[in-house]
Order: structure tokens, then sequence, then C-alpha cells
């Protein structure tokens, strides 16, 4: 609710539940020492009068008010990986949600994702990277998955994951990939019609249709690249 | 249905389910809600005004004017588009935005979140030259590549602020870059020799549209009013209409924000892609400001410049009690005449309209709010739908007005007569192209007529000066989708089958450049797409959902 104005809840009096500075990742080690440091009373602010207009742009903590999941996932060949720490931090990605045995819109989503791999060559890799995460990891094992990568002919640069099922719903809902529509939500194949475009060192990420053509796709891969 | 906090407590909590219970709660997650904007008194700082952008030297310009131009009238404008600090309320500190600023005014002279009004007048061409001095290294949301959309507008397509550039024709400006916008200001249908005074603007704004980042750009700080004058609507209260005008004309743009501990905007381009919803409301870029009024008629040109916040405007009392006022201006300029007695204004994003109220009838010393009556959740759109809004008792409360001093003389007026325009005759719709566009969620993205589109190539061909019946229809799934066609007003023709009756969107009375589809709404519209040819865009103005490709190319032929 927007302030009315008089009103307020004895919840909205207290003190912010947590910090929002780069650092907060779901790093064990981190969460005692965060959970502390979010006590500062409410609305306290850093003096930031003394910045002039061209000190602003480094001043802006870059602002993403929750961390993306750092789950432990294990790729087609095998490697376990934390999710934001190894693939997403540093990198600019792709991420696409589907399973091996989807019928509905994974097929063409995947086909946009080899166009985009041809479209990238030798990009793919050292400047962008591929994150395929399974909706089904029951059935999904790396091996599946492995198999999948070679019958598709992913190349190197394009990482297909599987885990916890929990973990990869968090991942999930965190990328945005849900409806809001609980029917809907529950429905796999729903979610495989979208790809995410990040690039985590600027905090640039947008959502784009899988069913787009190759080619406002990879205008779009750049404009997420570049400035 | 499931909502966004509980979507946020099922899946973050089942995500950090190992960290146990007690840290995921120390962290917040388990609550869900992004953190509350830091709390702040409402109505202790005045509602900032816009200044009205001034003018420049003329410059050799890289852009075209048509022919019939008047150029002993033109005018030259330069805005510089930049990163600064603003005080968003007098308790916070300072909040890093992207704005506007008038070129004339020195760098650290400009605390104000919107841009410069800029002022047009019939007939009068304007160039106005945008150079981006947004940072290169920019890193958080928001992207700092612009394009300068002016809605409303009757401009050609080189200027209207196309998304992106495609081959042949440029529209982005990058960091240390300028564009050179020709702003006609002529009547539409000027070109066949038959221009149409009727159809002339009253409130218009401008405002960033670079593909996928529209919603955040905007949501930084990049917008501005655009008013139009004629002999009717002169801008003063002695000729023409002598309609409120000068310091009783007043804009307001409404829009939602989200700050941090230390104000710093927050947005997130994943879990936003709905629709960004804020916690705290600003009116003319000022958290919850006070205006103080004098005993007699004001202008409201109100502005829903939010990303996906709908508004039900009321004017009401200290008690809630609504408060009636006159309706004389939607997106399409003057109504034929004013629709008296209202108390409500209900906005989609983007959408316009303008009010009098009369303030001779309160003592000093009487309190009024703007308060936004509709509930809403989510990016969505608010509860109930376009025929049935679901209304809160209590709203929230915008801006508050305090009527001061005694009586005072007020030659303004609200005539019965405003700027009357015909109903597109039978005849004219009957001979219509038609076409049919159906805006839909499938696998958790957009289309249209089932379709992705691109703004590669056009997904209507539309012939220049020839009558065009478009059906705009709601594919359901419980969103609102508010429709933009860029270039010419709409004429509603029906809603969901019947003759379009709100006073609002009847066609003879008012147009519109917004059309409000509800989660089940078919809205059928005519429009003659005149004088200018070229690409063109038309799409959802819940800024999430164009980022998100509900967009269509249209090219005029």
């Amino acid at each position: 609710m927007a302030d009315h104005g008089g009103t307020e809840s004895a919840e909205e009096r207290g003190e912010p539940t947590w910090c929002r500075t780069e650092s907060v990742r779901p790093a064990l080690a981190l969460l005692a020492a965060l959970a502390l440091a979010c006590r500062a009373p409410a609305g306290e602010p850093v003096p930031r009068e003394a910045l002039g207009p061209d000190a602003v742009s480094e001043a802006i903590p870059p602002s993403s008010f929750m961390p993306i999941p750092d789950v432990a996932l294990v790729t087609h060949e095998g490697r376990a990986v934390r999710f934001y720490s190894d693939l997403v931090r540093g990198r600019t990605v792709v991420v696409q949600f589907f399973f091996t045995d989807c019928q509905g819109i994974c097929p063409v989503s995947t086909g946009r994702m080899r166009e985009l791999q041809e479209a990238l060559g030798e990009r793919l890799g050292p400047e962008v990277s591929f994150l395929s995460v399974t909706l089904d990891p029951a059935h999904d094992t790396p091996a599946v998955l492995a198999e999948h990568a070679r019958t598709i002919g992913a190349r190197p640069g394009w990482t297909f994951l599987t885990g916890d099922l929990a973990d990869i719903t968090a991942l999930r809902y965190r990328l945005g990939v849900y409806d809001l529509d609980p029917v809907l939500d529950a429905d796999r194949n729903q979610h495989a019609g979208v790809l995410v475009l990040g690039n985590e060192p600027r905090q640039r990420w947008s959502m784009k249709p899988a069913t787009l053509s190759v080619r406002p796709l990879l205008a779009a891969l750049e404009r997420t690249l570049g400035t | 249905m499931l909502r966004r906090r509980e979507l946020l407590r099922l899946g973050l909590a089942t995500g950090l389910s190992s960290l146990g219970a007690r840290r995921a709660s120390a962290l917040g997650f388990v609550k869900g809600d992004p953190p509350p904007s830091p709390r702040t008194t409402p109505f202790v700082a005045p509602l900032p005004v816009p200044p009205v952008l001034t003018t420049v030297n003329p410059f050799p310009a890289d852009c075209t004017l048509p022919p019939q131009s008047d150029l002993a009238r033109l005018r030259f404008h330069r805005v510089i588009t930049e990163q600064r600090l603003v005080r968003l309320h007098p308790e916070l500190p300072r909040t890093a935005i992207w704005g506007y600023r008038d070129a004339n005014t020195p760098r650290t002279g400009y605390e104000v979140l919107a841009g410069p009004t800029i002022v047009g007048r019939a007939g009068e061409p304007l160039i106005v030259r945008h150079e981006n001095e947004l940072p290169r290294d920019h890193v958080g949301f928001g992207v700092p590549n612009t394009t300068v959309h002016f809605h409303g507008g009757h401009v050609p397509a080189e200027s209207d602020g196309f998304p992106e550039d495609i081959p042949g024709f440029r529209a982005v400006m990058h960091p240390g870059e300028r564009f050179d916008y020709c702003y006609p200001l002529l009547d539409p249908g000027f070109s066949t020799g038959q221009p149409d005074r009727t159809d002339r603007p009253a409130t218009m704004w401008y405002h960033d549209h670079f593909l996928d980042f529209t919603g955040p750009n905007v949501y930084r700080g990049l917008a501005g009013f655009f008013l139009f004058f004629d002999e009717l609507d002169t801008g003063n209260e002695r000729t023409g209409l002598g309609l409120p005008s000068g310091a009783f004309d007043i804009p307001l743009v409404f829009q939602d924000r989200r700050l941090d501990r230390n104000a710093q905007l927050v947005y997130d381009g994943m879990l936003d892609h709905n629709g960004f919803l804020g916690d705290k409301e600003l009116v003319n870029g000022a958290i919850q400001p006070y205006l103080v009024v004098r005993r007699r008629k004001y202008r409201f040109r109100m502005l829903n410049g939010a990303n996906a916040r709908f508004y039900g405007i009321r004017v009401v009392d200290r008690d809630g009690r609504p408060q009636p006022f006159d309706l004389i201006a939607t997106e399409g300029g003057l109504l034929s005449r004013p629709v008296r007695g209202r108390n409500l204004a209900i906005l989609t994003p983007a959408q316009r309209e303008d009010i009098v109220v009369d303030f001779a009838r309160f003592p000093a010393g009487t309190r009024l709010y703007f308060e936004n009556r509709l509930d809403q959740e989510d990016g969505r759109g608010p509860r109930g739908d376009f025929e049935e809004p679901e209304f809160l008792d209590r709203g929230v409360r915008l801006l508050e007005l305090r009527v001061e001093g005694g009586p005072v003389e007020d030659p303004s007026r609200v005539p019965d007569v405003l700027r009357p325009f015909q109903a597109i005759p039978a005849g004219e719709v009957a001979r219509a192209r038609r076409r049919s566009f159906e805006f839909e969620r499938r696998h958790g993205v957009w289309v249209i007529n089932g379709e992705s589109v691109d703004l590669e190539r056009p997904i209507a061909v539309v012939p220049r000066n020839e009558p065009e019946v478009w059906r705009l229809k709601n594919g359901g799934g419980g969103w609102w989708h508010p429709i933009h066609v860029h270039l010419e007003f709409m004429h509603v023709l029906r809603r969901d089958g019947r003759v379009a009756n709100l006073p609002e969107e009847r066609d003879g009375l008012a147009k519109r450049d917004v059309i409000s589809l509800g989660p089940n709404s078919e809205v059928e519209v005519f429009f003659e797409f005149r004088d200018f040819t070229g690409p063109y865009v038309f799409h959802c103005h819940t800024l999430e959902h164009e980022d998100a490709f509900m967009m269509g190319r249209f090219d005029v032929v």
C-alpha cells in the first residue's frame, strides 16, 4: 500500500528487513552479518550531498532488491556448479527454462537458440553464455541432458542444467519466468516460451519471446550487451 | 488468484529452505514483498510545476519540416538528457534520476524530476534538439540510449521517436549523440488542402521510447509535458474560450515509485515484467505535495505517467466526499462541450484528462485532496473490469489542495461549447478498411494476433488519407492493456459491440490516443492516417508489456 498520509501498521514501522547492496548474495557465511547490518534505523540516509553530478554514476548502488539465488545445479557434463557465482556473475547470459520431453513450445525456443548460436558464432562462450535449465529434473538427469545437447548440436558455451526442483522453481521465480495465474504457472509448458537476457556486470535484464525471429532476438541481445 | 508476494514467498522460501526459516526471515524473503520505501510525511512540500522550455538561437537542423510550415514563426529549443540529483521529498536525501533539462538552465540549476514543459501553438513549428548526456558506463536498470516520442503529436515519422534504428532509418541517440526533432504543429490533413482545425490536441507529453527498456528509462524520469494552444485555447483567460489559464492552468503528472533506504529508485528488470508498481505516489516528481489554491477556477491537466498503475481520480474533501468538476479535454484535445458535474476520472497509463475545479464555493482553510480510488495489486491492472472497476472506500491521497484567501475576481469560464467536431458519418465507417488486432498472452509472452511481432517489418501497411477501422481486442487472462496508436487520434465507434457511450470516449464528444482495454474489452476505433508516411508503432502503454514486445509497427504509405 502506498502512504495514505496518516496511518501506518506496526509492520510498516519496522526496520528494513534487508540491505540493498550488490554484495547481498545468499552465501551462508554472509547471512548472519547481513541480518545484523540490515538493522539500521528505517530511512537513515547515507549522505550523498557532497557528490557532484559527475560522481552520480558511480554513486548509485546497482539496485536489485533480491539477489539471484546461488543454487547448486549440475551441468550436462556432470559438473557441480552454483548458478549465480559460476554461471552468471560477470557474464552476459541467455536463460531458457525447458524440458527434454516437451512437445509444446520447447522445440520452438530451443530452435531459436540454435539459430542464435549460429548467428553468434565464435562469440558464444567468450561473450555470451546460454543456460538451459530443465523444469523436469526427475527425468532430465545430466546424462539425458548430455544426449539432448548432442542431438541439438549445442556447442561449448551452451550449458544444460538440472538440480533440485525446489531450487529450480526458486530460480525461475527470481528470473521472472512465472505466471500470475496459478493454473498457468503450474503448467510447465507455459515457461518455455520466454528467454531471459541478462548482462550481469551492468545489471541489465529483460525478457523476450522465444517466438521472435532470430534477427530481432539478436538485436535485443546486442542491446543487452552494448551501450 | 495468486498474488506476487505469495509467489515470491513460495519461490524464495523453497529456494532458501536449506538456510533455515529464521535466516530467510531475517533477509525478508519470507515476507516476500520488496522492502517498503522510507516513510515520508505527506503534504509538507509544495507542488513543483516544471518551467516552460525556452528558445535558443536558430541552428542548422538535421530534420525536415513540411513545405507548408510557416518558417517565419519557427522556434528552436535545446534539451539535455542527463543524470541528476533531485529531492523527491524534504525528508529524503537526493535521488539520482534521468531527466530532461532546458539547455539554457545551468547544469546544477534544475532539481526537478519532470522535464521542462514544451509549449506549442497551432501553426508555429518547433525544432527541438535533444542531446544525450546520460552516463555511458551506467550500471543498473535502464539503458543510456534514448529516442524521444512526442506522445499525441502529429509529426513526421523521423521525428516521432521510433523505438530502434532500422535499415535506412535512424532513431536512437547513444550517449554523446544528439537528435533533431521537427514538430510542424500543422493541423492534420494540411497536406491535402483540408486541414482539420477541430483535430487539435491540448495536453500531450514527450518521453523515452527506446526498445526493450522504455519502462526503466521512463521510470528513471525521462518524461515531460507538451502543451498546445491556439486561438480558442489561448492560454489567456480574457481571449478565446476564456478557460482558466496561466498560474491557474496546472499540469499534474501522477507516477508511482519505489525507493531504497538511501532514497534511490528501485526497479527489477526481471520481476517487474508484469508491470511495475511502486509504493510512493508522486505528483510532478514530488512525493505527496500540496498546492495552495485561490477561491476561483483552476484547470488541471492530469497525465497518468506511471509505468503500469491505473488511477481512478477523485477530488475529495477531508472526509472523503467526492467533489464535482468539469471534464473539458482528453488526449484528443478539448471536448465538443464540457461534461459537467463529473466526480471521477479513470486514467490508464499515458491517458490525459483536463478538468476544471471551482474553489470559489469553499471557504478559506478548506483542505481537499486528489485521491486514487482504484485497487491494484499487480501489473494486470486494477480490480474489476472496464465496465465495473472496483473502488476503494478510502483512496490513496496524492495531492493536498489548500484553499486560501478571500474572494477573488475570476474572469475565466468554461463555456458550453468548446471545440465541436462531428462524429464519423456512417458512410465513412462503411467504406473504411478494417483491421483487427488481438492482444494476448501465450506461453508467458505477449502476442498480437497470435504471433510474436517485431519492428523489422510492419504488421499493417496503411494507405495515407483513407479511412480505417481497427478492432482492438483483449485476448483475456485478466489483464488490462492500454493501447496507444501513434500519429492520429482515435474516434471510438463501438465498445463490446455497442456504441461507445461513456462521455470521455463518445464519438462527436471526445477523441483519444490511448484506448483502455479491460480484461474482456473489444473496441472499434476509426482513424485516418494523414500527411506523413513511414514507420510508426502501436503498443500497450503498460510499459513493461511494451518492452516485452507487445508492440507492432505500421507503415503509412
